[in-house]
């Protein structure tokens, strides 16, 4: 009972040392939420609408309490340093620790009391504060219920991430003796680690051709690294928060590192020498261990910085031989405060440039084979396959809702073609891979030698025609290949090759195995229950959507869909060009297409019709599209191609009466421009009087607007936009445009052509001969002999 | 009992306490002496508890005193330059000790500060040197511990307060045997108020003496001997040193003093006259018979 009251004496008797820190906490959550949150009320009374106003309200003040409000999060942080650095200050002179130690108090309770104390001038004025906003809030009409459980989250939520951060100066206190070394120890503590990871990273990253730096997905080395540090962990954590992808698994795993560490710190305290007042570091047997780490990180640092300039050997070990040279030095200054001492560990420097010049000889010379690794096909159980600019077209994410409310409007949350892939892909034809990779390793080497012979960086050096074209930058196509081994270890390697040529038999089978397309195609893993309506776009600039469609009748559509996409071979997506788009549409994909049609009339026009033969009714909706998938553009994304022999697809589509036609039949065309790739030129303006160009000037490109040849390219061209979504669709070697008269108004006449002054303007579409296909009058045209 | 076996401390490459024995007995003021550096200090550090030794023990009662607050309850520690909370008063710090020593003579401590002239209600950091060490040592014997550690408590202080800090020492230790173990590199300061002397150099103790009984047992002698005489001559004196201006001969002699004036008596010197020997004087002596040359050791 006696030792409880002590105990809690302590306490507060070490809160009156710290009402420095208490007063200091307590205004900054005042004016952070209090004070912001009346200030935020009184912005209701500018809106001329009382409950709109109440709603942004809401929305602001729900941020601002929340857990991912960035300035908690950065007060947090400083809250930590302060209060870490001051807990145990009082160890860093020599007559306070008399004092402290000499008292009849057991160390470890004067540490508890102590490092309690650092948590609760936190989370004392943190929650009061707290509270008054979310009282402010509610008086101010906001929703009760929402608005404590969200604090209520963030409370904890930050506290949690308080406590880790807090923890982590807490050691690097204890294991200095001086303030100064204190901070500088919490950065080490903290920031070490991910600093390592980055650097080794990059040590990857500029030395080997084949390393995977996770695009789309963290790396899993980086991922690792962020664990050491409980600031990038805690900013990972809100991101997570935001993403939706926060699990409670993350706060009991930061409370668990919580109290491991001060577990740990209380062992420190107990063993901390009380002479270590005043030194740099408490505890000698720690300052090799720093310096050394230090030292070695600096030297690889300053090493790839001064190969990023001059790309030799040279003048990185020149960076290596510097940084560490100058880091020791300095880490010998702090320790010793003491110029004379800068080189009185010798033999530690040396072993430090040397394992770190060791480090440089691995990475620049791939000593362990890290670009030539190729498993044994018996040690693969499967493997994911991202092979880059193969499938651009395919949509990858989902449609959200904005947390304001269904008012705010809704948003396509993309997610990288990495990611997906290597989330759902399971691909088990191991020879294959094996073959593939076998391939990318082989270029790869080539890629090394053009490196090596022209002292290039690696991202210069793309392809093994460097050599034969040296002025060239080529950039070839990214297949990344993650094998997961029987043991269950996952090994990825990324590789930038040349693969049409020389890999075609590997990726037609590839291409012809259903775990693959589940790997690429999100729309190969849908099932009819997650299916609400079918959009289709045959036409240019129109779109039907089949949205009373009964549960048997999605999933005839989907499956006969599937099949027939599943099973289109690479030689018929070359010869075939697609001749529609189909879209497979989600409950949340349809309510944000109808709210951006009722709220923000993005459509021209929208009709309501009953299609012949099919007894639901279809929503037909005109409007300017490009038909590419445009990434942020919910209303564009997830379209799949059509092509001329998924009959049973558009049978199916007929019976509902939607029936194929020319997908660019309803254009008015007036002439179409032709020209040879070589003499590629962009048309990006919307307008554009194709007539005033001068032929004279560009020869080497053929205009006709003779309606006769017009009409017999016209049965030739496929859509540019449509070829899109084929990703082995063999185009000639021309590009040709479409021209179109602007149409301005109707007259009695019929269509007026809109005139600007010297004459008529048009809008024009990019289309594309299949191979093969141009005509030879064209090419006669175009100069060709 | 505090009780010092093999005591050892070393900071980094410097041995500071060099396998000190020694044992201070209840009741008896122990003085610990020694020039700077010394290990005085660090000494004292360690029996408070402060400091672990790297070999050896130091105990009270048999207790190790390091992260033990049963030991250290006992003892009252006041170091060289104490501290005291920043923007403290004197009655805050009374405060802060009151938890920890639940013995706290709070009345006393009021008492005390009256008697001293001391305002409990003004902030520490406005008094002089002196008066810190005044609230120390009021701290101190008010926590009513058996033992009082004071690491240059003395330095600072002027010789009424110095007096009167020693009458509460020597009235506590007659009403509760409080035990004052003193450090200070000054002879002089310690003279009339240690029973026992312990002293230090270079981290090791050179002597271990009840100052009664080095006082009793060496004396100095001021004589005009017979003509031809010489202080050799003289029978039954133990002589240790001596010194003379014309006939006049100082002489340092070990022994008891009943014993030297019956010598003197019987050689029959002109004249002569037994002084008592300042603890300086006997620390020279002592500490030039183990060889060394105290004046350069303390002074």
């Amino acid at each position: 009972m006696t030792s409880k009251n002590l105990f809690f004496k302590l306490m507060k008797e070490d809160l009156k040392r710290r009402l420095w820190a208490i007063a200091l906490v307590s205004l900054g959550f005042f004016f952070f939420y209090p004070v912001v949150t009346a200030v935020l009320a009184g912005e209701i009374k500018q809106y001329v609408d009382y409950a709109k106003g109440l709603k942004e309200y809401t929305r602001t003040v729900t941020n601002w309490l929340s857990v991912e409000c960035g300035m908690t999060v950065f007060m947090m942080m400083v809250t930590s340093l302060i209060c870490g650095l001051s807990s145990f200050s009082y160890l860093n002179s020599k007559s306070k620790v008399d004092f402290y130690h000499g008292i009849p108090v057991r160390r470890e309770k004067l540490y508890v009391a102590n490092f309690l104390n650092g948590i609760l001038i936190l989370a004392v004025p943190y929650g009061i504060c707290l509270s008054v906003a979310v009282m402010i809030a509610i008086s101010n009409g906001v929703n009760a219920g929402g608005l404590c459980l969200v604090a209520a989250m963030a409370y904890v939520f930050h506290l949690t991430y308080y406590v880790l951060m807090y923890t982590v100066v807490v050691l690097a206190s204890l294991m200095t003796g001086n303030l100064v070394v204190g901070f500088l120890g919490t950065m080490v503590l903290t920031f070490y680690v991910p600093i390592a990871t980055a650097l080794i990273m990059a040590y990857y990253e500029v030395f080997f051709l084949t390393f995977y730096d996770g695009v789309g997905i963290s790396h899993p080395l980086w991922e690792a690294g962020v664990n050491f540090s409980p600031v990038m962990e805690y900013i990972r954590q809100v991101s997570c928060y935001m993403e939706g992808t926060f699990t409670l698994a993350a706060v009991l795993k930061a409370w668990a590192f919580s109290v491991v560490l001060t577990a740990l710190g209380c062992f420190l305290y107990k063993k901390r020498p009380s002479e270590a007042a005043g030194k740099a570091m408490a505890f000698s047997v720690s300052r090799p261990i720093i310096r050394i780490l230090m030292t070695i990180l600096s030297s690889i640092g300053l090493g790839l910085f001064f190969w990023g300039i001059r790309s030799t050997m040279g003048w990185a070990i020149f960076g290596i031989l510097c940084g560490g040279t100058i880091c020791h030095c300095v880490m010998e200054i702090i320790y010793s405060f003491d110029f004379k001492k800068l080189f009185s560990c010798k033999l530690q420097l040396a072993g430090c440039l040397l394992a770190a010049l060791a480090i440089l000889t691995v990475f620049r010379y791939d000593l362990f084979g890290y670009d030539r690794y190729l498993p044994k096909e018996s040690q693969v159980k499967e493997a994911v396959i991202y092979l880059g600019r193969l499938d651009d077209w395919v949509s990858y994410g989902s449609t959200q809702q904005r947390e304001a409310g269904e008012e705010y409007g809704y948003y396509w949350q993309r997610q990288s073609a990495d990611e997906y892939v290597f989330e759902h892909m399971h691909y088990p034809d191991a020879e294959n891979v094996i073959s593939l990779a076998e391939e990318c390793v082989r270029q790869t080497q080539e890629r090394r030698k053009a490196v090596d012979a022209h002292r290039i960086h690696r991202w210069e050096a793309t392809s093994p025609i460097f050599e034969e074209k040296p002025n060239d930058y080529w950039f070839g196509s990214r297949v990344n290949i993650c094998y997961t081994l029987n043991s269950g270890k996952k090994v990825c390697r990324s590789y930038y090759i040349d693969f049409y040529d020389r890999m075609r038999p590997q990726v037609q089978r590839m291409y012809g195995d259903a775990q693959f397309q589940k790997g690429v195609y999100p729309l190969m893993n849908r099932t009819a229950d997650q299916v609400e309506a079918v959009r289709y776009r045959g036409e240019y600039g129109r779109e039907v959507c089949l949205n009373r469609l009964s549960e048997d009748e999605k999933k005839e559509i989907l499956e006969t869909y599937q099949q027939e996409f599943s099973s289109t071979t690479i030689e018929e997506m070359e010869q075939e060009a697609p001749i529609s788009l189909i879209r497979f549409t989600s409950q949340i994909d349809e309510k944000a297409i109808e709210n951006e049609w009722k709220n923000e009339g993005e459509f021209d026009e929208v009709k309501i019709s009953h299609s012949p033969g099919y007894e639901g009714e279809s929503i037909v909706y005109e409007y300017t599209y490009d038909s590419y998938s445009r990434y942020n553009d919910f209303k564009s994304v997830d379209f799949y191609p059509v092509y001329p022999s998924f009959t049973k697809t558009l049978a199916w589509l007929k019976a509902h009466g939607i029936e194929q036609k020319g997908y660019l039949d309803n254009l008015i065309v007036s002439g179409i421009r032709i020209e040879p790739k070589e003499k590629e030129r962009y048309y990006n303006y919307y307008y554009d009087s194709y007539e005033s160009e001068e032929q004279e000037e560009e020869p080497m490109q053929y205009t006709t607007s003779d309606p006769g040849e017009i009409a017999s390219l016209r049965k030739i061209l496929a859509s540019e936009s449509l070829c899109y979504y084929d990703s082995f669709f063999q185009e000639d070697e021309v590009d040709a445009w479409m021209f179109m008269p602007v149409i301005e108004e109707e007259n009695e006449e019929g269509i007026t052509v809109s005139r600007d002054g010297e004459g008529p303007q048009y809008w024009n579409i990019s289309v594309e001969f299949p191979k093969g296909k141009v005509p030879p009058r064209v090419w006669e045209k175009l100069g060709k002999q | 009992m505090i009780e010092a076996v093999n005591l050892t401390k070393k900071f980094d490459d410097i041995v500071a306490v060099d396998h000190v024995n020694a044992s201070i007995r209840d009741g008896y003021v122990f003085g610990l002496i020694g020039t700077n550096g010394a290990g005085k200090s660090t000494f004292l550090r360690m029996a408070a508890g402060v400091l672990k030794p790297n070999e050896g023990t130091i105990t009270i009662d048999g207790m190790e005193v390091f992260e033990n607050e049963q030991a250290k309850g006992r003892f009252f520690y006041i170091s060289d330059d104490q501290y005291f909370f920043s923007n403290a008063t004197p009655r805050d710090m009374m405060a802060y000790y009151k938890i920890v020593y639940p013995a706290f003579d709070e009345d006393r401590f009021h008492g005390l500060m009256k008697n001293f002239d001391l305002n409990e209600k003004r902030k520490i950091n406005t008094f002089s040197k002196g008066m810190k060490k005044q609230v120390s040592v009021i701290c101190g014997v008010c926590a009513r511990t058996d033992y009082l550690f004071c690491d240059e408590t003395f330095d600072g202080l002027d010789p009424v307060m110095r007096q009167a800090v020693k009458s509460i020492f020597a009235s506590d230790m007659e009403q509760r045997h409080l035990t004052p173990i003193i450090a200070s590199h000054n002879l002089r300061e310690l003279e009339d108020i240690c029973d026992h002397v312990g002293l230090l150099h270079k981290g090791g103790i050179l002597l271990s003496r009840d100052l009664d009984e080095m006082k009793m047992n060496i004396h100095k002698v001021q004589c005009v001997l017979q003509e031809g005489m010489r202080p050799e001559d003289l029978i039954g004196l133990e002589l240790v040193k001596s010194e003379n201006r014309g006939r006049l001969w100082t002489l340092t002699v070990r022994g008891d003093l009943a014993a030297v004036e019956q010598a003197m008596q019987i050689a029959e010197p002109v004249f002569y006259e037994t002084i008592p020997l300042s603890l300086e004087e006997i620390f020279i002596s002592e500490t030039e018979v183990v060889g060394y040359d105290v004046k350069k050791l303390i002074f």
